[in-house]
């Protein structure tokens, strides 16, 4: 949220560099706001009011003097949330994703995709994820990645995989990946009406023998991951990326599809 | 000695709802208690309606 074009106080500038614009909680452990600091960068825009420690917050319409209070007028700051990084079900996609096998006696499909799209009205990147196969329901699941002041920006998103697909003696046809998604390690632009890019593996078996075919990855070898720039400025920082680069990055998923054409065939797993 | 405070950053939140889809039935359904909140005849109108459910407040 903004700030507003009149009555700009001290106060509504460090919320809004807090990120907290609402000013709830209130930040009540402070004292001495400066405006040479809540200026620039490196200076402290206020002390603790207990240990009385300079605290800095990054970010200011102008970092160079003289200093104004007026030129916070409308000014909103800027932030892009990070990607989790835990396991089972939290993480995004989750760690079941990618891992599906299917035999059936008709056609037999079993796929996986994962895509992201940059939701303007909410002010968020969505990711949606799905694994399938032909015998049961598919299940799309999501997770929202909130930002502030980005609508702006350019978002990309990439992912980095190496699969194989392996007929193994049956008629398959493959999707690995699919012919609309993005190279490895290519960064694409994110699609602000749509889940775009995505990435999409699938196996079809339409006839023929009940041999079983295969997509598989290393053991997670495959990563998503995304960034934003706005005004040259590029979303995370360096502090707040992965491994202090500028972009998130998801787990490490293990693709692992296989198909088989036949009621008869071996059971088969990821 | 200053510190520097980084502007809190949430998490990605996990959607607390899925959509499944069956045949050509797109049902949105709530995580946890597989209640069904909604059926449909499109992903884009089940998303629509699962999106509704959890409004970003800014």
């Amino acid at each position: 949220m903004a700030i507003g074009q009149t009555n700009v106080s001290m106060d509504d500038i460090l919320y809004e560099k807090d990120g907290n614009p609402s000013k709830t909680p209130p930040l009540l452990n402070r004292k001495n706001i400066s405006l040479y600091g809540l200026s620039v960068d490196g200076v402290a825009d206020y002390q603790d009011a207990t240990t009385s420690a300079g605290v800095d917050i990054n970010g200011s319409p102008n970092q160079t003097a003289p200093y104004g209070m007026g030129e916070f007028r409308g000014w909103e700051s800027t932030s892009f949330d990070g990607w989790p990084l835990g396991s089972g079900l939290t993480t995004v996609p989750d760690n079941q994703w990618g891992q599906a096998a299917h035999n059936d006696p008709n056609t037999v499909q079993v796929g996986c995709n994962y895509g992201q799209f940059h939701d303007t009205n909410n002010d968020r990147i969505r990711h949606r994820w799905t694994t399938f196969t032909s015998a049961a329901a598919s299940v799309f699941s999501y997770a929202d990645q909130d930002y502030i002041g980005l609508d702006s920006a350019q978002f990309q998103a990439k992912a980095d995989y190496n699969t194989t697909a392996s007929a193994g003696g049956s008629s398959a046809s493959f999707q690995n990946p699919a012919s609309f998604s993005p190279a490895s390690g290519t960064w694409t632009n994110t699609s602000t009406s749509g889940y775009s890019p995505t990435w999409q593996w699938i196996i079809t078996i339409n006839s023929g023998n009940a041999n079983t075919a295969r997509i598989t990855s290393l053991f997670g070898d495959v990563k998503f991951y995304n960034r934003a720039t706005l005004n040259s400025v590029t979303y995370p920082s360096t502090s707040d990326g992965y491994n202090g680069n500028q972009y998130y990055r998801s787990n490490g998923f293990t693709i692992s599809l296989s198909a088989a054409r036949s009621q008869f065939a071996q059971p088969i797993g990821p | 000695m200053i510190t520097i405070k980084k502007r809190a950053l949430g998490p990605v939140r996990p959607n607390p709802y899925r959509i499944e889809k069956l045949y050509n039935v797109y049902s949105v359904v709530q995580i946890g208690t597989d209640k069904v909140m909604g059926k449909f005849n499109s992903l884009e109108e089940a998303e629509a309606f699962l999106f509704s459910l959890t409004p970003r407040i800014k």
